[in-house]
């Protein structure tokens, strides 16, 4: 099977030809020859591990080839350090958001290249107004005096569009977006979208890196399939449908239905009566109540602002609710620690696992076994083999591919670390399991065994709450959903009943910028 | 048994690299000066290296927790005083036993390690300001205890005898000095309890990612106030067997310890970011400190030049142990094959 490419009128202004990468004995990219086009959106899919990563940390020169070349506009290009590849015109947003959230807008897109007068001073005028020049080209214009708030105060997706004007202030030609949207709420991906026509429209190469297949066929032009650091497949619009995809990224046809079961209507296991909570002093979660049954599994759709993860944090006794009761099982929580959330049956995974689930110096099993220890204590000393029997039990039903246990967990690959996620929870005895972006940055087949994995929890009584922005996977794992915007729940839909229209706009509130 | 490939007998060497200099100092000295391998020196070395294992030993819970103790030293100095003021003047004039000197003395130094920890977890102070502040505290309160003079005449005298302290310091158990026995013990269960307990896993899973750790329900203050609390009371025994070494308790005892013991930890491996380390290690990183002064004294090295000779050693350590994770990392890849090669075998 061959696929063919033809030419259609955008000029190839990169070439990767025979880019092979190894580290120490093993090869994360094999020959791969990979061509850039210019006013094009060229998508780049693999699952975690195919060597995408490694292929743009070549072209950004972060890291330099075994072997193989890089020509722009035909002349060959030899990169020593990121800065060469920056000033040649290539630019990288990477996917853990490089934002300096200490500095304000101006200081962050000028930083590093710092515009000067009399050859020392910081000429801040300058900045302000070429960083003004730059936010409005995408769509985001600005009050100067806005340009003085440190970024941390912005959310995820107006720091995104902060690095893109970085890079657009240093006019950048091509330039790599690794996962941009897997932070980023459904409107503020579709900001996204609208500036990337833009920068189609102006000629820059767009190198696209995502795993949410809507959105690769709502945007992309030209597709590279990338597997075990080979190209197994290149198309382009029109001649690139889903299944294609899918099917060379995993090798083979990957089964995303998962079996289904109507959950008896039983009585509650976790009721939550008029909850509210604040972030940084401003509320955002406002007198929520709903119920969770055994073995039922809620989805709560909603957009990042919307309060779903302060809901989940009040719940799991991460945060002080300033009114609500919680009842779980008949009996009401405490919500003071997440000691005592765990000892109510309640667990949380977190959205982000690299800043909270993981703790990258201990093994696989220390990591799963985290939050149960006094299980496996006899007279105050850990049973190790207690604790690996119990671990390994848990790590099959979760289907962590790990050659052994006891190797760091950062040798993991994404899917697999979050799998560890998922197994300490477990291994504390929730009654009620709380799911923050389940599969954030997981790779289609691991999505699938998470998918497989929780709905067999269900299935053995256990009552399951996540959120999620990705409608696909809210419609795919919940029995009953609830969609929630600016801090409340403003509608609930059984799975039967659901539309992804009436869910979209009943979770999308106007777009709001800024602080 | 399991056969090892290149990658693997590459990484032990490193891992055992905290070892292999001390025998390398320890072959070093013994051929340099005739004198370095009598019963006599090792027997003065063992103490002095005692001193400083038992600070570092109490300091590896707080850096693998993240966190650092500037205030040992001067909690080992307040110590000593307190159980030289109590025998020298007393509880309200009447004299005082022994045991109870020695447990007020460490009652105090627990006190500082609350202090700390209370600081730290409960008010948000760095661990650095917070055990700063409690550095000078404590060293001005052992000054205040006797308007900076020495309480003399800890062996005991008619009006104030003191039965049985100086034998903290100089006794012998089966030919081995006291405060050997001491570490040696301190060192077994503080090393169980690194490895083998909840709270030991908890400790590297604080300095490895906090919010991780309190997601997954552990109690992350009470751990923390734990270790802040176990080395003052480390550095308290300290202060109590300095005073009976030397009969006398001084207000300046302990002054820059704190410096050695976390030299001792740094070169014992253990990372001041937390996380990763062992109490082995901290062991090991005294024995160090304590053979290369004691070997240097003997060879009639200046005193200026081992200070310097300190520092060099300890700046190595560190950058031998960034170089040993970047090879570690790289060598990652070989390590996973003969890993599963070896599965295969196995099965």
């Amino acid at each position: 099977m061959k696929d063919i490419v033809q030419d259609s009128g955008h000029p190839v202004v990169l070439e990767a030809l025979g880019m092979t990468k190894q580290y120490g004995g093993q090869l994360a990219l094999k020959d791969v020859t990979f061509r850039v086009r210019g006013g094009a959106v060229n998508v780049l899919i693999g699952e975690n591990g195919a060597g995408k990563s490694t292929l743009m940390r070549l072209l950004a020169g972060i890291e330099k080839a075994t072997s193989g070349h890089i020509l722009m506009d035909g002349l060959p290009l030899d990169f020593r350090s990121p800065r060469d590849a920056a000033t040649a015109g290539i630019a990288i947003v990477h996917q853990e958001l490089a934002v300096l959230g200490n500095l304000d807008i101006a200081e962050n897109i000028f930083a590093g290249r710092e515009l000067v007068r009399a050859g020392m001073f910081v000429d801040r005028d300058a900045e302000e107004q070429r960083s003004g020049v730059a936010l409005k080209s995408i769509g985001m214009p600005m009050e100067p005096r806005a340009m003085e708030f440190p970024t941390e105060n912005l959310s995820l997706g107006c720091r995104q569009l902060v690095e893109l004007a970085r890079s657009l202030a240093h006019k950048a030609r091509i330039l790599i977006l690794d996962e941009p949207t897997s932070a980023l709420s459904t409107t503020e991906a579709e900001v996204l979208f609208r500036v990337i026509e833009e920068l189609k429209s102006r000629g820059v190469a767009i190198i696209y890196i995502s795993h949410r297949l809507h959105e690769l066929m709502y945007l992309g032009d030209y597709f590279t399939v990338l597997r075990d650091g080979r190209v197994v497949g290149e198309g382009m619009r029109g001649s690139v449908d889903r299944a294609w995809i899918v099917e060379r990224m995993s090798g083979r046809a990957v089964d995303a239905t998962i079996a289904r079961h109507v959950p008896a209507a039983t009585e509650a296991v976790l009721q939550v009566a008029g909850l509210s909570a604040r972030q940084s002093g401003r509320p955002a979660v406002h007198d929520v109540s709903f119920s969770v049954c055994k073995g039922e599994v809620v989805g709560i759709y909603g957009l990042l602002g919307s309060g779903r993860t302060e809901l989940l944090e009040a719940l799991a006794g991460l945060r002080q609710p300033d009114a609500g009761v919680v009842t779980v099982r008949g009996k009401q929580m405490l919500l003071q620690s997440v000691t005592d959330a765990i000892r109510a049956g309640i667990t949380l995974t977190p959205e982000d696992r690299q800043r909270d689930g993981l703790v990258p110096d201990l093994s696989i099993l220390e990591n799963i076994s985290l939050a149960a220890l006094a299980g496996f204590s006899h007279y105050g000393l850990l049973s190790r083999g207690d604790e690996t029997a119990a671990v390994k039990q848990v790590a099959a039903q979760m289907q962590i591919s790990a050659t052994d246990l006891d190797l760091p967990v950062t040798t993991l690959s994404g899917g697999n670390q979050q799998k560890v996620v998922l197994a300490r929870c477990l291994m504390s005895r929730p009654v009620v399991l709380l799911l923050d972006e389940p599969t954030r940055g997981v790779d289609v087949r691991a999505k699938a065994d998470i998918y497989r994995a929780l709905r067999a929890l269900a299935v053995n009584g256990l009552s399951i709450l996540f959120t999620s922005s990705e409608i696909e996977e809210t419609r795919l794992l919940a029995d009953r959903v609830l969609a929630m915007a600016r801090g409340s729940i403003v509608a609930e839909f059984p799975a039967g009943e659901l539309t992804d229209e009436a869910l979209f706009a009943a979770a999308s509130p106007p777009l709001e910028f800024g602080a | 048994m399991r056969k090892m490939n290149w990658a693997d007998v590459v990484v032990l060497l490193l891992k055992l690299r905290a070892v292999l200099v001390l025998l390398a100092l320890l072959i070093m000295f013994s051929l340099l000066t005739p004198s370095f391998l009598t019963a006599n020196n090792l027997s003065i070395l063992a103490k002095h290296v005692a001193i400083s294992a038992l600070l570092a030993v109490g300091m590896t819970f707080v850096v693998l927790a993240g966190g650092i103790d500037l205030s040992v030293g001067s909690v080992a100095g307040l110590s000593g005083m307190v159980a030289g003021g109590l025998f020298t003047i007393g509880l309200h004039g009447h004299p005082v036993g022994t045991l109870t000197a020695v447990v007020v003395a460490l009652l105090v130094s627990c006190t500082v390690g609350l202090l700390n920890g209370t600081m730290i977890t409960r008010l948000g102070v760095a661990p650095f300001i917070a055990t700063l502040g409690t550095l000078y505290i404590a060293r001005g309160t052992a000054l205040l205890l006797s308007h900076g003079a020495t309480f003399p005449n800890l062996a005991g005298t008619a009006a104030h005898p003191t039965p049985g302290f100086i034998s903290i310091g100089q006794s012998f158990l089966l030919g081995i000095p006291t405060p050997v026995w001491m570490i040696a013990v301190i060192a077994a269960l503080a090393a169980l309890v690194a490895r083998r307990t909840p709270f030991g896993r908890h400790v590297y899973a604080i300095g490895g990612n906090e919010r991780a750790a309190r997601l997954s329900g552990i109690r992350v203050e009470q751990v923390k106030i734990l270790t802040y609390v176990f080395s003052s009371l480390c550095a308290g025994l300290v202060g109590l067997i300095v005073a009976a070494q030397l009969e006398a308790a001084h207000p300046a005892t302990g002054e820059t310890f704190e410096l050695n013991a976390i030299a001792a930890v740094v070169l014992g491996g253990t990372s001041l970011m937390g996380g990763r380390g062992s109490i082995s290690g901290s062991l090991i990183g005294a024995c160090v400190i304590g053979v290369l002064a004691d070997g240097l004294v003997m060879m009639g090295v200046s005193e200026f030049w081992q200070i310097v000779i300190k520092g060099v050693v300890i700046v190595l350590a560190v950058t031998v142990d960034q170089l040993q994770m970047r090879v570690h990392a790289r060598l990652m890849p070989a390590l996973l094959r003969s890993r599963s090669s070896q599965e295969k075998v196995s099965t």
